[in-house]
């Protein structure tokens, strides 16, 4: 990538300023609200009810979101979320999690890095306070403030409610639909963009052509086998192992299910880039992939404290030799558990998350560092708050990872102040690579 | 008295199999001579294998490059048997050695490696029921040179190469045979008619199609016959039967293999393919309905008249297909039969 970077799909402008903060005006904004539902939020608001109207407002627009992205079909989201067991007949609303939906929402253009950042922070309020009366750890004085129920609530009409429709960007849209209607060449706008894209962008237009291949038929299918063929051999080089690997695996999953056509286009693909080595032997790592997704979703969802032990101990008692083509969501799974959020950790999932951990050698984690870190926007935020932090300085720096074998400028620095004892320094850092990976630098702490 | 010795006179086709051969693999890319003797002497031999007098019918896999050519499948894996000249006398050995260890999973492969040296042995790939069969996995890189050489009827030996060329080599005297793929989709279809696609008729159809194809190829010859809910004991051609109870639910298995995609579920849904192979091994009609499900076989077809209108050429099984046919739009939604030979024919009432 050279120069400044281009978003080759983004969202529109946005219709509630950063200034705006009484909750009356910022309600009548959110026009997917019933006005009846706008007139309860600030009536709320008024009877300082702050965690009921921000898990009010919270629940809608995850619903909302999630809404809309199902209308992009199934098999297309479970495709770009990397989760096999996303098929048609999955409903989305339970099984994508909020995180996921809010990730996904960056990656296709509908919220902007900053409304990214700030729906993940609300999510970890809303998601605390929602689960506080089963946790006897928490104060009963404790309670959510006005500050953090309003920031809640603007950030959710800015990127979802106050939207006239929400969905795809219409960019995004374009770009998607070309690939299925219009042969591109070399020589395209649209690849041309793409070469100054973001990592993520790159990443997701493997993930759509994928999807795309799995779903499209006719002529369309045509045009995404050749554009597939076109696009996938340019960026092979700049792709990273998990986006090679799910590459292999679409491969290995289409023969598996007899769909020739696509194991052809996929076939022209991997052979044009000598990419054989990425196919797996067998579907092993969808099972693993698929385990360690149900770990990340009980995290992300509500009562995470008691429910991430059970898809902790399945993940566990799948075996310590995990395939290299699921490392990468399995150490992130795990880190979800060992990390937990800014109000702690499950404590009965420690013994099956360590159990994986164990079993995890020096090379494994050295791939995580090289190869998914930098994109995994899960952990990345974690490292914003203290508990996740202080685990994260504890289980890291036992590893002994020398910062040299990492080849990432930031993770190297990163590794550098976490054996250094810095936490400051580390949640610095991941808060520039996090602000990268969402496809804007201006929070790089360089 | 004078006059000619009265000598004895014989007939070979292994000219025209040669030539056959020979064609085939200039249309794949490759002029070999040898190689040409190697698969016209396997071709023969592959008609009737026998070793401790059980019929052995394993697939060839002929090629330049063993890596290359199975690079395609995912999870492949060979062993290496031996090495020989490139040669037809080399052919019993490599069948000595392999046809006893192939089954379904495991194949034969016998790579060229030069003008003069082949190497041989066996493979397999990661194969769920769903996946491409190695017979259609062969075309998917048409760049490479490989032959696949397996027997589909008691006379009939395809080989098909990696660009898509076939060629059946038929050893009988008979005019009509052909395998022919279309009667069977046409016939999978007519079994998924009351599957709906938000039910996943379309994967489910593909399956069924490899399924059938498979299960006919290793079957002797049968019939199979498509129905919408009929009760055999009040259609007096069909009474005599014997009923599957419950009956043998391949899409339902299908699909909890599809949804669950647990070793459970695809030990059941291999389950009901053996015992479907296994129907189709008996005597007598298979009965299938609109939802995928055998509810009958050794069925025996008792025509009430014998009157034909035409004159028919074969054998009980091939007379009663032409007695069926009369059923169909009354109580059968279609038929379809494979002889002996591999001739493939499938009626559901339409002209054809």
């Amino acid at each position: 990538m050279t120069g400044a970077q281009v978003d080759i799909w983004g969202p529109g402008p946005g219709s509630v300023p950063d200034s705006l903060s009484d909750p009356k005006v910022i309600a009548s904004r959110a026009l997917q609200l019933r006005e009846r539902e706008r007139v309860q939020i600030a009536t709320n608001f008024e009877a300082d009810n702050f965690e009921i109207v921000s898990s009010f407002v919270w629940m809608r627009s995850m619903a909302l979101l999630k809404k809309q992205l199902g209308a992009l079909g199934n098999v297309f989201i479970g495709e770009l979320l990397q989760r096999p067991d996303i098929d048609e007949f999955a409903d989305i609303g339970v099984k994508v999690s909020d995180a996921e939906a809010i990730s996904l929402a960056r990656d296709l253009g509908i919220l902007t890095p900053l409304q990214t950042l700030r729906l993940l922070q609300s999510q970890a309020i809303v998601l605390h306070f929602s689960g506080v009366e089963n946790d006897s750890s928490v104060g009963a004085a404790e309670a959510m403030t006005r500050e953090e129920a309003v920031s809640c609530l603007r950030v959710c009409v800015q990127g979802i409610l106050g939207q006239e429709k929400i969905g795809a960007a219409e960019k995004f849209k374009e770009f998607r639909q070309k690939l299925g209607t219009v042969f591109l060449t070399e020589g395209s706008p649209e690849v041309a963009r793409l070469r100054s894209s973001p990592y993520f962008f790159i990443k997701t237009t493997v993930s759509i052509v994928l999807a795309l291949f799995r779903t499209s038929e006719g002529a369309e299918f045509e045009h995404v086998s050749q554009n597939g063929r076109l696009i996938i051999p340019i960026f092979w080089p700049l792709l990273k192992d998990p986006e090679r690997w799910q590459i292999g695996r679409a491969y290995a999953t289409e023969f598996s299910e007899g769909r020739k056509d696509v194991v052809r286009a996929l076939h022209g693909i991997l052979v044009s880039v000598a990419g054989f080595d990425y196919v797996p032997d067998n579907l092993r790592s969808n099972t693993f992939v698929e385990v360690a997704n149900k770990v990340i979703a009980a995290h992300q969802g509500s009562n995470n404290f008691h429910n991430e032990p059970a898809p902790m101990r399945e993940l566990a008692n799948l075996g310590t030799s995990i395939p290299t083509s699921a490392l990468a969501t399995c150490i992130t799974a795990v880190l979800c558990v060992r990390l937990g959020t800014g109000y702690g950790t499950s404590y009965s999932a420690q013994a099956f998350a360590n159990e994986v951990i164990r079993g995890l050698s020096r090379d494994n984690w050295l791939y995580y560092f090289n190869e998914r870190f930098e994109q995994d926007r899960i952990i990345l935020a974690k490292l914003e708050w203290g508990s996740p932090l202080e685990n994260w300085m504890k289980l890291i720096r036992a590893l002994d990872i020398d910062p040299v074998d990492i080849n990432s400028d930031d993770v190297r620095r990163l590794i550098a102040a976490t054996t250094a004892n810095d936490p400051a320094k580390v949640k610095a850092i991941a808060r520039g690579i996090l602000s990268t990976s969402l496809g804007d630098g201006q929070f790089a702490s360089r | 008295m004078s006059g000619t010795m009265p000598r004895p006179q014989s007939v070979t086709f292994r000219d025209q199999i040669t030539g056959k051969i020979n064609d085939l693999l200039l249309d794949e890319g490759r002029v070999c001579a040898q190689s040409q003797n190697l698969l016209a002497y396997l071709a023969g031999t592959l008609l009737s294998y026998r070793e401790e007098g059980v019929e052995l019918a394993p697939i060839l896999l002929f090629c330049d490059n063993v890596d290359k050519a199975l690079q395609s499948f995912p999870g492949a894996l060979t062993h290496r048997i031996g090495q020989l000249p490139l040669d037809p006398a080399s052919g019993p050995q490599i069948m000595k050695d392999c046809a006893p260890l192939s089954n379904q999973n495991w194949f034969v492969f016998i790579e060229r490696t030069n003008e003069a040296v082949l190497n041989y042995g066996v493979f397999t790939y990661f194969r769920l029921p769903t996946a491409i069969p190695l017979h259609e996995g062969i075309t998917i890189d048409s760049s490479i040179f490989a032959l696949l050489m397996r027997k589909v009827s008691s006379s009939t030996i395809e080989m098909r190469g990696a660009r898509g060329n076939i060629l059946f080599l038929i050893f009988s005297a008979t005019r009509e045979t052909l395998v022919q793929e279309e009667p069977i989709r046409s016939f999978a279809a007519d079994c998924c008619k009351t599957i709906t696609d938000a039910e996943g008729a379309k994967p489910f159809n593909e399956y069924l199609v490899r399924l059938l194809e498979s299960a006919l190829t290793s079957s002797h010859g049968t019939i199979l016959v498509c129905c919408d809910g009929i009760d055999l004991s009040q259609i007096a051609a069909m009474r005599d039967a014997v009923l599957v109870r419950p009956a043998l639910d391949l899409f339902t298995a299908f699909r909890e293999y599809q949804a669950s995609n647990t070793a459970a579920a695809l030990i059941n849904l291999q389950r009901c393919e053996e015992l479907l192979a296994g129907f189709l091994r008996c005597d007598g009609l298979v009965v299938f309905d609109v939802k995928a499900r055998v509810l009958a076989y050794r069925v025996f077809f008792k025509p009430e008249t014998s009157a034909q209108s035409a004159p028919i050429v074969g054998g009980a099984r091939r007379r009663a297909y032409e007695g069926l046919k009369v059923l169909v739009g009354q109580h059968l939604i279609s038929v379809i039969f494979r002889s002996q030979d591999g001739l493939t024919l499938y009626h559901n009432g339409a002209l054809r």
